[in-house]
């Protein structure tokens, strides 16, 4: 993520927040040509915020030819109207500047970046695999974020070429006693991981009906009890599942040639 | 090693056609000059623009200042991004000017990628036997990337002690603080590299790397930690998959906390290897679930 002229505290305040709910990196540029040629840092960028404070219309136009050019998304934010014969290509202009609309726009902004395709692939993968290993499942539903009170987690890897994915599981202790079978309880975390590792696995399987070679790589655990920040080098445009409040998943990719990732065809492909 | 040395082993690794630039001749493309962790832009040439004296001076002052790693032998900062590679250097002994090559697209590595992932790559040079263990050459590679990596992009010495064997679970001799983390895949090996710090070494390293006087590991700075990583993980790659490692590729994930649990993050046994850089210590852990 990448903002430029934020220089109003109260712009950089609704950025660094929304930001840090998606766990997202930010760059604050003060000078719209820095941005300009923002070299290889180009990327590492989801999707541009612009606060054109102070920068004519031509600074304006320059700067987001250059990230459409890279397909990156932009928003425009504006306390009031901006350059009537202003157009963003890739983008959008919004005339709001309160933390409510700063949030929204980056929202629509990341949602903007998953592929339409993944989320019913996986409902569909979790409403087949869940029921085996769980007593209970509890009610699934997909969220534009996800909270930080969860206990353990456990990242897998998943490449196919370029195409790198990342897959969350997130889980509060609680949901051991409350969602597993008795006799599986006293392993309950590694019941979840092999539940996990058939999601992720029949994600990697429907990506391979596509052509696409995808390879699992090792489980990680992670205590956020002692790690409360986990981060990756770049953010990775994700589909969140909730299960009510005892777990969460989020799976998403990137592509590393920059290129917008589609999947198409992966909700309808046949394991 | 000399200016055609450096020449070889470039074009052998990217599709380049080298370009001399010289002073009152076009600039062919553009060219950015940051800083490598923190991406702020210091300056760029901006292509069609007239490569001219003040030009070709202030981009060698630039170089010349220790916000690069410019302070090797062959003097060589190496970018490539979004299509453009750029290679600048100078002739120590000759005092020649700036070199800039550029190219389209990284050159696949002459070897052909068997099963894995994506096709098999077209190569003009017999495939290296792929291999399913990690051995002393894995780890030689890694520890000669890690050194490379410190010494040619943050113009940071450091050595490497003996590497040891991990055993599963045990918790090594140095407190780590900020780390990041790789998962290894390929044919056969499974596993997980890491690159932990101690704070004070992972601040030195930051403050010589970026030219920034960081004191404190604020969340921000420790991004820094996986740009590490990152840079180590993309320079051994090409190596390993040269010697038959056909390793997948992969970001890392960052982590930071008071005294991490890396027996933990990896539990597998391996390897664990030692640097020392003039401001502490540090660790790369080297976890094999399979192909030991």
């Amino acid at each position: 993520m990448l903002v430029v002229g934020a220089d109003s505290a109260a712009f950089k305040t609704a950025i660094t927040e929304s930001c840090r709910r998606h766990r997202l990196h930010t760059y604050f540029c003060r000078d719209p040509m820095e941005l300009k040629v923002a070299g290889d840092a180009m990327s590492r960028i989801t999707g541009l915020f612009i606060f054109p404070e102070k920068m004519t219309q031509t600074q304006i136009s320059e700067m987001t030819v250059e990230f459409s050019k890279r397909n990156i998304p932009i928003r425009l934010f504006s306390s009031k109207p901006l350059f009537r014969s202003l157009t963003i290509e890739n983008g959008k202009i919004i005339s709001s500047d309160s933390a409510s609309a700063v949030a929204q726009g980056l929202d629509e902004l990341l949602h903007e970046l998953v592929p339409p395709s993944l989320e019913p692939a996986l409902m569909d993968d979790a409403n087949k695999i869940l029921p085996l290993f769980l007593e209970k499942v509890p009610q699934l539903k997909t969220v534009k974020s996800v909270g930080f009170d969860f206990d353990r987690q456990l990242n897998f890897s998943l490449v196919a070429g370029n195409i790198v994915g990342l897959g969350v599981f997130r889980v509060k202790l609680s949901a051991i006693d409350q969602l597993l079978p008795k006799d599986k309880r006293a392993n309950g975390l590694e019941h979840f991981q092999e539940a996990m590792n058939q999601w992720i696995g029949s994600v990697a399987a429907r990506m391979s009906t596509l052509g696409m070679n995808a390879i699992v790589g090792l489980p990680t655990w992670f205590d956020t009890s002692t790690i409360p920040e986990l981060q990756t080098l770049v953010y990775f445009p994700s589909v969140h599942i909730v299960a009510d409040s005892h777990f969460a998943v989020s799976v998403g990719f990137v592509d590393l040639t920059g290129a917008k990732l589609s999947l198409e065809g992966i909700d309808k492909a046949v394991k | 090693m000399n200016k055609e040395d450096s020449k070889v082993q470039l074009e052998d690794l990217f599709e380049v056609s080298p370009v001399k630039l010289q002073v009152d001749t076009v600039i062919p493309f553009d060219c950015f000059i940051h800083l490598k962790l923190n991406n702020r832009i210091i300056w760029w040439l901006r292509e069609g623009d007239v490569f001219t004296t003040e030009r070709k001076n202030k981009l060698l002052k630039l170089m010349d200042s220790n916000l690069y790693a410019l302070k090797t032998q062959q003097k060589v900062f190496q970018q490539y991004s979004e299509g453009i590679l750029i290679v600048t250097g100078r002739d120590v002994e000759k005092e020649e000017p700036l070199i800039i090559f550029g190219g389209k697209t990284p050159r696949p590595p002459k070897t052909i990628i068997i099963g894995g992932s994506g096709e098999a790559e077209k190569s003009d040079k017999v495939a290296a036997k792929p291999r399913f263990k990690v051995d002393a050459e894995f780890i030689n590679a890694v520890i000669t990337s890690t050194i490379e990596v410190f010494l040619n992009q943050f113009s940071i010495s450091i050595t490497s002690k003996t590497p040891t064997r991990r055993r599963a679970g045990a918790k090594g001799a140095i407190q780590m603080d900020i780390a990041s983390f790789i998962g290894l895949t390929s044919q056969g090996i499974r596993g997980t590299i890491g690159l932990c710090f101690p704070t004070d070494t992972y601040l030195y390293l930051l403050r010589e790397a970026s030219g920034q006087n960081y004191r404190v590991p604020l969340p921000e700075y420790c991004l820094g930690c996986a740009e590490f990583m990152n840079t180590i993980f993309e320079w051994a790659r090409p190596k390993l998959i040269a010697l038959g490692y056909n390793i997948d590729q992969a970001l890392p994930i960052l982590v930071a906390g008071t005294d991490l649990p890396v027996p933990m993050i990896i539990p597998d046994p391996g390897f664990s290897i030692v640097f020392e850089s003039p401001g502490g210590p540090f660790q790369f852990e080297v976890g094999i679930k399979t192909g030991v």
